[in-house]
């Protein structure tokens, strides 16, 4: 409606001054809520986090009313607490770890980090949890380490993968939206403001909310409001949303590792299937040694570098699969030892 | 500028016990001043921008505890935004020739900073009439309470003072005195900032 008929000369002269200026501009809207989800998200971080200290706080006070009565559960919490569960086995930034939220100091690669830390970090990163997950976390991600089977996602996005065949503890993911566990499986969650997105790549994950529980199979995205609802979509295991777990993937070694073995991990990682053109490529992939490294290479990168290596290829035309075959018709398929 | 800076750490002390809607307002508010603030100074990319805004409100919450209440809370986040284009420059080495605005001159920052408390600071002159655009919306985004997005829904876009209410969920009594300090407000800031009365600088800046 416009109402400029209505204005004053007080009114007049504002609006041509703004008119003349014109409109200030607007952040795109998909930008708003992207922005938004990751600040809210750091907020509550930080809200939840004075409100636990602040309930340590009382909890310690009291105890000292109870010192002798409480002496055995303090000692078993204390112990618990700080025990370290994981290594950060890759990181592409900064990364910082407190265990009371006010002092923030800056881990890296090789680090352990246990029970009641914090973690914040501006970069992605690869984490080696020492019951057998790997688990990788987004840019601009915090989250906490409740216990050495639960991981609370504060902000941001996690990857979690649990290789089939390894056996692996149970593993819980704590959100603001609902728990989620896992059975053998790649799989991703990633906050927003208002709830959660748990994308599944392998396997199945149960995701928990106040009163509701709802399962995901491979290929399927659950978007999960804190209000409860659930929305169902389909989503490939090649699709872009897992690139940035894949891109800090932990490192594979190759180093007399089977060219097989090596495959299958980038087959994982990339989330297409692996084929082989004839069982004479099968064997032959089978056979090959691989020696080298291909430490800091994304998975479709390090690939390409390994196979350009050996006697095979992957036809580049298939993108939903990585077929491989021979590099030329008339290739032997004999052991080599390659370095790339 | 002490009955802003009073509203805004009341709005801090909100969102640090955890009100979803201090929340709402705090971002709804800076949001969109901080992508304007930091867009032209990174050559307008909207990524960087993006990137940078991002980064300096998640500062912002990690800090939010040690907001004293010293300064507006637009300039608090415009320091630490200042600092993430820096390092965003230094990392990508691009947009360095962007950097210097007219806005980041000590005086013109000076003059910014007095909006809500008219002094006798020196007022500015000489612009062209792209910068006098660029500082009158820099005014508008440090004026107090969302008074420049009521100022431009009212004046620019032709809202009624009923949508104005329904944008901001309170009444049109309300919105009418809002309107009214906005415009209050808005003059003063311009005389400080430009050292002539609002229907000079009209005058001036169609003269351009």
């Amino acid at each position: 409606m416009n109402n400029r008929d209505d204005l004053n000369s007080d009114d007049a002269e504002i609006a041509a001054i703004l008119r003349e200026t014109g409109m200030r501009a607007e952040p795109p809207e998909g930008m708003v809520r992207d922005v938004q989800a990751a600040v809210h998200a750091e907020w509550q971080a930080v809200v939840k986090t004075r409100q636990r200290r602040r309930t340590f706080m009382w909890a310690a006070a009291a105890s000292v009313c109870a010192v002798v009565l409480g002496a055995t559960i303090s000692l078993k919490v204390v112990e618990e607490q700080g025990r370290p569960v994981a290594t950060i086995q890759r990181a592409e930034g900064e990364m910082f770890r407190a265990s009371d939220s006010e002092h923030w100091s800056r881990i890296g690669e090789g680090q352990r980090i246990g029970i009641g830390d914090v973690v914040r970090s501006d970069a992605r990163a690869a984490l080696q949890f020492d019951n057998g997950l790997s688990v990788r976390i987004d840019r601009g991600t915090s989250f906490s380490i409740a216990a050495r089977d639960r991981f609370a996602l504060n902000a941001g996005a996690v990857y979690v993968d649990a290789k089939p065949g390894e056996p692996t503890e149970d593993f819980i993911v704590a959100t603001h939206a609902g728990i989620i566990r896992h059975l053998g499986t790649q799989y991703q969650a990633r906050m927003r403001v208002d709830g959660i997105e748990v994308s599944v790549r392998e396997g199945r994950v149960i995701v928990e909310g106040e009163g509701t529980s709802s399962v995901a199979t491979a290929g399927e995205r659950l978007d999960i409001s804190t209000r409860g609802s659930v929305r169902r979509e389909p989503i490939l295991p090649s699709d872009e949303t897992w690139r940035w777990a894949s891109e800090i993937a932990p490192p594979f070694s190759i180093e007399n590792a089977s060219l097989v073995a090596f495959l299958e991990w980038a087959a994982r990682e990339t989330g297409r299937p692996l084929v082989y053109e004839s069982a004479q490529v099968q064997a032959t992939a089978t056979s090959v040694t691989l020696r080298g490294s291909v430490d800091g290479l994304a998975p479709e990168v390090a690939l390409s570098a390994v196979l350009a290596t050996t006697p095979l290829r992957r036809d580049e035309t298939k993108d939903d699969v990585i077929e491989i075959g021979f590099a030329s018709p008339i290739d032997s398929a004999s052991t080599r030892r390659l370095t790339p | 500028m002490k009955k802003i800076v009073e509203a805004d750490a009341e709005l801090i002390a909100l969102m640090l016990k955890g009100d979803e809607a201090a929340f709402r307002r705090f971002f709804e508010t800076y949001f969109p001043r901080l992508y304007r603030f930091a867009a032209p100074r990174l050559d307008g990319d909207p990524d960087a921008a993006k990137e940078v805004v991002q980064a300096t409100l998640i500062k912002a919450m990690r800090n939010l505890g040690n907001y004293r209440g010293e300064a507006a809370v637009f300039s608090w986040l415009c320091q630490i935004c200042r600092r993430q284009i820096i390092d965003h420059v230094r990392v990508h080495r691009r947009h360095a020739s962007r950097l210097a605005l007219v806005e980041d001159s000590d005086e013109m920052q000076r003059v910014l900073e007095a909006i809500a408390a008219p002094s006798a600071d020196e007022p500015l002159h000489g612009y062209s009439a792209d910068e006098t655009r660029l500082i009158v919306q820099s005014v508008l985004d440090r004026l107090p309470n969302r008074y420049g997005d009521v100022l431009e829904w009212k004046y620019i876009e032709g809202r009624s003072v009923e949508e104005i209410a329904e944008l901001l969920g309170v009444g049109q009594i309300a919105v009418q005195s809002m309107l009214a300090r906005a415009r209050v407000a808005f003059r003063s800031a311009l005389e400080t900032v430009f050292g002539v009365a609002a229907s000079d600088l009209i005058s001036g800046m169609r003269g351009h």
